[in-house]
């Protein structure tokens, strides 16, 4: 079953050669191109796309505003901010707007398609300079609770990139027993992502964070 | 009589105490009248009393008299019986029987007596006045009986005497008549009456009524009665008796007057009360005269002094009055009109309006007449004309007036010649003084431009040396922890100042100084003091060192924060005061200003630096890094397929190297933007042809060109033309999701005109949009240049927006 996908940017020849360069992955389809925010959520709705990639800086509606606004009123369809721009603020809008990756238009172009299939998994992805600025942006949990064991683990898996099945397979425990843990752990670090889990683990020193120069953190 | 009243009138306080004095006058006459007419009626009375007493009198004297001649009658009768019987034998029976008859007859007889030889013989009655037989009357002891007796003889007549007091008790009237028988004397009859019988017989004694009586005899003396009455103005009545003539006086009983009293009081006050009523009256009529009098005389003496006032105001009055009736005809004015225009009076009743107004100003003089007409204030400014036709700057005031009860113009003219000359001498010097100011600011400006702050520091030390008498003079700031001269004017003019740092660090007093925020003064660095010493030392190196005595340092802050300090060298101790040091510390505010004002220049040109760079970036981000973006994709899909199926790797290559087609317009747009003169130097149809290349290349569009010649428009109409089409275009890309564009530069006949139409979504163009698309901004570069903005557009129907800029 492909993956499908609908970009978002308001250049037409990076929306073309998009389409061009996810056509080559036969896991992913492009469905629909949308020039401005508001096209994006217009598409998204009609087409109901498992990812959009959705630029940040566009005409009409900004891609953050559309990005909460599909995220709101359809939660099954995930959101990869894929941008040229790195600002704090944009990083941090598009994480709290509820993107659950955040990537620059330098990356490896396979790291992309990788990172629609992680989107489309539930896992985050973070170009490792905006998972930085993150960092420095996300407040830190305000009174974060003692973890168990195993939660730590959970947490640690949860951070490196890992779907829920992939944390179920490698600490081999069932799926079921891995969200119980996400959710626990959620509630303790007081946080509502996955995304702001996995930076709090980052912080606290649970995990490295990769060197820039290799694309992702992520296995 | 005038002189009088004019000596009077100003103590006559007023109107009421004229009123008073004539009323007074008034009473006083009327109280005169009054007094004779009671005095009159009083005496009226008092003859009408007087009459009636004496009539009462009268009466009663008759009476009187009627009695007493009465009872003498019977000695008439008694001589007659002697006279017949003397010589009878038996003369004592018959006198007996005779007398008997006679003094039966009445009262009051005391005796009869028949004396033959004057010897009393014969007396009835006999019974009480046995005494009296052998009494010789002619030896009377009383001398006036005596002499009467005598006088009675000799005038063979009857002669009564009395009252007098007889022997035997009480007052009697004697009355004797001697008888004679032929001429010898044979003796004397006489009677005797008792007074107080008479008198009660007459009515006289008891209750006599109203009246008092008196008698008094012939000799004056009063026998009966009151003695004061006689002196009482009595009313008197002879009473006669045979030779002796009494009087009877009378006076009522309680006085004259005393029965009319009452009578005499009505009249009297009657007459007070007419009199009073009178005067009141006379007090009033006077008083209301008076008073209207008055009123009218004060009114007149207002009237008369109001209208002198009016007109020696109208007179005197340094404005210009004219009055002009509402045809514009001059009727009347005052001395200073006709000075101001330089006529006299006489001359000036003459003129006509065009005679004082300037042509230029006649518009405003109808004006003024016509707003007098609609009985409204005038007030303007124009210029008269004086006699010999030169002009002169008035203010002038119309109102409407009352003139001799008609409606009139009144005209208040002012000549502000001086005024306006002293405004326009003003305007001048503000003139100037803006032009000094904007030379200054120039200047400074072009200083601050050079971000070159030592120049603007030097002129600020040049400019200490006109205030404060110093040998040299340095600014010194505060950087990196330490004091660095910047610059100096003194014995190092010239060298770079900078080399010397201030080194007062060692001394950590001396330095917590510096770091303060107080003026300095020592008086002399070669005295004792710990400062003095700290700065001789901190100076060693200086080549100001070795002659300095007094010196002075101002600290100057920017924002709060201490920026450096200004020193001042002398080379006389003593030289410097706090006065000194506050002129010093205005420079050094100078010098704060000229520091911060090339700061803020500087970071506002970063500032300004910086943008561009953004604005570069975000066309990088826009145009460029897309197309790289693209062109890396389209590489890896070709690699992809390069190892799968090479066929399909065709279309990603061809793509890649449209792509770099692209990123090249765009990099040609991109660096003609960067080069300031590249428009000048290219021409405005290059850049456009280059904007319409880049917009193909990024985004696909169809662009269409319509280009004339390279017109032969300013820069400044070519640069306005370029950006406007830029944003136009950007706005076709951003907003109007076009296929097609054209941008038009039609041949130029008396405008510059550009056109960029779209195929797009269209607008309203009436309708406010967020950040208005850069409309705002095309419209103001469009005014800037006098030119306009037009947008022909509808939803769904396209744009097509056209600049106009006229030829200038």
């Amino acid at each position: 079953m492909t993956i499908r996908v609908l970009v978002a940017d308001d250049h037409k020849v990076v929306r073309k050669g998009l389409r061009m360069f996810l056509a080559a992955d036969p896991e992913l389809e492009v469905v629909g191109e949308a020039s401005n925010g508001a096209e994006a959520l217009r598409l998204a709705g009609q087409l109901e796309p498992d990812v959009v990639l959705m630029d940040l800086l566009m005409p009409v509606m900004d891609g953050i505003a559309a990005t909460e606004a599909i995220r709101r009123e359809l939660p099954g369809v995930e959101v990869i901010a894929l941008t040229s721009v790195l600002e704090d603020n944009a990083v941090y809008g598009a994480m709290r707007a509820g993107a659950i990756g955040y990537l620059l238009k330098d990356i490896d172009a396979q790291e992309l398609c990788r990172a629609i299939k992680q989107a489309a998994a539930g896992q985050v992805s973070l170009s490792p300079s905006a998972a930085e600025r993150l960092l420095r942006e996300v407040p830190p949990p305000a009174d974060p609770k003692p973890l168990t064991h195993r939660e730590t683990e959970v947490l640690q898996q949860l951070a490196l990139g890992k779907s829920n099945q992939q944390i179920a397979k490698d600490l081999v425990i069932a799926d079921k027993t891995v969200r119980t843990h996400v959710s626990n752990i959620l509630s303790k670090l007081g946080v509502s992502s996955r995304t702001q889990a996995a930076l709090y683990a980052v912080r606290s020193g649970l995990v490295e964070l990769e060197s820039p120069d290799r694309t992702t953190w992520t296995e | 009589m005038d002189r009088v009243k004019q000596r009077l009138l100003p103590l006559a306080l007023g109107p009421s105490a004229k009123a008073l004095l004539a009323a007074a006058a008034v009473l006083m006459v009327l109280l005169c009248v009054w007094w004779y007419a009671v005095r009159w009626y009083e005496a009226r009375l008092l003859s009408e009393e007087r009459v009636e007493a004496l009539a009462e009198t009268s009466l009663r004297g008759n009476a009187l008299s009627l009695a007493i001649n009465r009872r003498l009658a019977r000695l008439q009768g008694l001589y007659a019986f002697v006279q017949v019987e003397s010589a009878a034998e038996d003369l004592d029976a018959r006198f007996e029987a005779f007398a008997e008859g006679l003094y039966a007859v009445a009262q009051g007889i005391r005796y009869l007596a028949v004396a033959p030889a004057g010897t009393v013989r014969y007396v009835y009655p006999q019974r009480g006045n046995e005494t009296l037989l052998g009494y010789d009357m002619l030896q009377d002891p009383r001398s006036q009986v005596r002499a009467d007796t005598e006088r009675a003889i000799e005038s063979r007549h009857a002669v009564a005497t009395g009252p007098v007091e007889l022997f035997d008790g009480g007052l009697g009237l004697i009355a004797r008549q001697p008888v004679y028988q032929g001429e010898t004397f044979w003796g004397l009859v006489a009677i005797v009456l008792d007074v107080p019988v008479l008198l009660q017989d007459a009515g006289l004694t008891g209750d006599s009524g109203e009246f008092d009586f008196a008698l008094r005899d012939s000799e004056g003396q009063v026998f009966f009665g009151p003695d004061p009455i006689v002196d009482k103005n009595p009313v008197l009545v002879r009473v006669q008796l045979s030779e002796e003539t009494w009087e009877l006086a009378s006076i009522p009983v309680a006085g004259w007057g005393s029965a009319t009293a009452g009578e005499l009081l009505i009249f009297e006050v009657g007459g007070l009360v007419i009199v009073a009523l009178l005067a009141g009256l006379a007090y009033l009529s006077v008083n209301r005269q008076a008073r209207l009098a008055e009123a009218v005389r004060r009114r007149t003496g207002e009237i008369s002094s109001i209208s002198e006032q009016y007109r020696s105001i109208f007179e005197s009055t340094s404005d210009g009055l004219l009055i002009f009736d509402l045809e514009g005809r001059l009727v009347d004015f005052n001395p200073a009109a006709s000075h101001m225009h330089d006529y006299t009076p006489a001359s000036f009743a003459k003129v006509e309006p065009k005679d004082l107004i300037h042509p230029t100003s006649m518009p405003l003089f109808d004006q003024l007449l016509e707003r007098v007409r609609a009985n409204e204030e005038f007030h303007g400014r124009g210029m008269g004309l004086h006699q010999d036709g030169t002009p002169f700057h008035v203010e002038v005031d119309g109102t409407r007036f009352v003139y001799r009860g008609e409606p009139h113009a009144l005209a208040v003219v002012r000549d502000v010649t001086e005024e306006v000359q002293a405004y326009q001498l003003l305007e001048q010097r503000v003139q100037q003084r803006t032009h000094e100011l904007a030379t200054l600011l120039d200047a400074s400006a072009s200083i601050a431009s050079t971000l070159e702050l030592r120049p603007l520091l030097g002129l600020v030390l040049d400019q200490l040396g006109k205030v404060v008498d110093c040998a040299a003079a340095s600014i010194l700031l505060l950087e990196g922890g330490e004091l660095r001269n910047i610059v100096h004017r003194g014995c190092l003019s010239g060298e770079d100042p900078s080399l010397l740092p201030f080194v007062g660090k060692g001394d950590r007093d001396l330095w917590t100084r510096m770091l303060g925020n107080e003026p300095l003064i020592v008086d002399d660095i070669q005295g004792d003091g710990r400062l003095a010493r700290a700065l001789r030392k901190a100076l060693e190196s200086h080549p100001e060192g070795p002659h300095v005595r007094a010196w002075m340092g101002i600290p100057f802050t920017i924002q709060e924060q201490l920026r450096g300090w200004l020193f001042l060298y002398h080379r006389q101790a003593g030289a410097y005061t706090s006065h000194q040091a506050a002129l010093a510390q205005t420079i050094a505010h100078q010098a704060a200003t000229a520091i911060e004002n090339a700061h803020l220049f500087a970071q506002t040109r970063r500032l300004a630096a910086l943008e561009e760079r953004q604005r570069l970036a975000r066309e990088l981000h826009d145009s460029v890094s897309q197309v790289l973006y693209s062109i890396g994709l389209a590489g890896h899909t070709a690699l992809t397929y390069l190892e799968q199926d090479p066929d399909q790797a065709v279309e990603p290559m061809r793509y890649v190297l449209s792509l770099a087609d692209a990123g090249l317009a765009e990099m040609r747009a991109l660096i003609f933007e960067l080069r300031p003169d590249s428009l000048e130097k290219d021409g405005l149809v290059v850049a456009l042809t280059r904007q319409a290349a880049a917009l193909r290349a990024r985004h696909e569009l169809e662009v269409k060109t319509e280009l004339c010649q390279e017109p032969d428009f300013p820069l400044e109409v070519k640069e306005a033309l370029y950006r406007i089409a830029r944003e136009a275009l950007n706005n076709v890309v951003k907003h109007a999701q076009a296929s097609r564009v054209v941008i038009r530069l039609p041949h130029p006949h008396d405008a510059a005109v550009l056109e960029v139409q779209d195929d797009g979504v269209g607008f309203d163009p009436q309708r406010e949009y967020p950040g208005q698309m850069g409309l705002n901004s095309m419209r103001e570069r469009a005014a800037e240049l006098r030119g306009a903005l037009e947008i022909e557009s509808a939803a769904g129907e396209g744009t097509c927006l056209r600049v106009r800029i006229p030829a200038t």
